[in-house]
């Protein structure tokens, strides 16, 4: 089983500049675990800078470097979070990062188990966001948060990289093991650069 | 071509803990390329410690996290250093590092072309280090360099990884592509933790 919601390309995923993480997410307390995401993400976004040097003459270029930073930051701090939010702790599959540096295109490649009873709510969410408009979904999403006091996740961090950072997000299902069941999306995000 | 020398783990099984950097050698300013090595260094040797809490009541496992950071700090940056040294300038074969934890054992791989007129010396010199003692062919190596003032190379690295930090290297060359002939060669550091 293999389904695509979104902007998802395989293609994306080979190209010389490149960055894997892998972890398994029980392997160190949670807390421990944070941290290196944190490092994770900063590395990937000041790593990421270097291929976009600042000229003294033109102040943009700067401009430039502080916004791709601080949006690979955000981005990859996103999705770890939503990987360790998500995962199957049920399963020690582990969990991935990817990125790679294209000529006009920063892709972002996450994957992690899924609960088998969370694909259909999960896949329900993920038509609606790639079949509404952003903005209004946000806003809509804002006001769903006000209300419900217990919610523990805001759906507000792929509908942030949608508007802010004009991102495009696709998302792959695919069936890892048979028995026990596992369940693994991989979440990819391309960047204009 | 396909040989091996030292202590090399063929088709090492990847677990669930790893790194991977891939980056084509030309693609930034050296420069810039340097400034990254550091920064990969820096974030492995962090990331890394993590995996080694440290329990206030036991100042030894104080040291022991800040022995293993600085030990993966410096073995990423002399491997990094040595594949832009050693690198065939005239491909763009891509370098990757990899950096995987095992329970017991910390495992570098670092991969890069070689000029294939460059192996055979390269291969002498392997020759040299694996079968003399380390702690004698440091101090003949400092001697060496002493008397030998157009030397680009200290010839130390390795030696340093072997005598201080008891690293066991190995090394495979390997073609990877004919006409033109493309020849890498994969450094593998073992680190026992």
């Amino acid at each position: 089983m293999t389904e695509i919601f979104g902007n998802f390309s395989e293609s994306l995923l080979s190209s010389q500049e490149y960055l894997i993480i892998g972890f398994s997410p029980s392997s160190v307390p949670l807390k421990q675990r944070w941290r290196n995401n944190g490092l994770s993400a900063d590395f990937l976004a000041d790593y990421l800078t270097t291929f976009f040097p600042g000229d003294e003459d033109d102040p943009s270029t700067f401009d430039r470097q502080a916004e791709i930073k601080s949006a690979v930051s955000y981005i990859a701090n996103e999705l770890l979070e939503n990987a360790m939010k998500f995962n199957d702790e049920t399963s020690n599959y582990p969990i991935s990062i990817q990125l790679q540096l294209h000529s006009d295109l920063l892709v972002f490649s996450l994957s992690n188990s899924i609960p088998p009873q969370a694909v259909k709510p999960f896949q329900l969410y993920l038509k609606e966001l790639t079949t509404s408009d952003p903005q209004e979904l946000y806003i809509r999403q804002l006001e769903k948060n006000a209300e419900d006091e217990t919610g523990t996740s805001s759906r507000l961090g792929y509908l942030t990289m949608m508007n802010d950072y004009m991102a495009k997000i696709g998302w792959k299902f695919d069936r890892a093991s048979q028995n026990p069941e596992v369940m693994t999306v991989t979440t990819m995000v391309q960047l204009e650069i | 071509m396909n040989q091996i020398f030292g202590d090399f783990i063929e088709g090492l099984p990847i677990g669930p803990e790893y790194l991977v950097i891939g980056f084509s050698p030309s693609s930034v300013p050296l420069k810039q390329r340097w400034r990254n090595n550091g920064l990969s260094a820096d974030f492995l040797g962090d990331y890394l410690a993590t995996f080694f809490p440290t329990i206030e009541s036991d100042r030894s496992t104080v040291y022991r996290k800040a022995e293993i950071r600085s030990a993966v700090s410096y073995i990423a940056n002399e491997l990094l250093e040595n594949a832009m040294k050693f690198n065939d300038e005239k491909s763009d074969y891509p370098i990757s590092i990899r950096l995987q934890l095992q329970h017991d054992k910390l495992v570098f791989s670092i991969s890069n072309t070689i000029p294939p007129e460059g192996i055979r010396k390269f291969q002498a010199y392997i020759k040299e280090l694996i079968t003399s003692d380390p702690d004698e062919l440091y101090i003949r190596q400092l001697e060496k360099n002493a008397t030998d003032e157009n030397s680009t190379s200290s010839g130390l690295g390795l030696l340093t990884m072997i005598n201080d930090y008891m690293a066991k290297i190995g090394w495979k060359f390997e073609t990877v592509q004919e006409n033109p002939e493309v020849i890498t060669v994969t450094t593998m550091v073992q680190l026992t933790v």
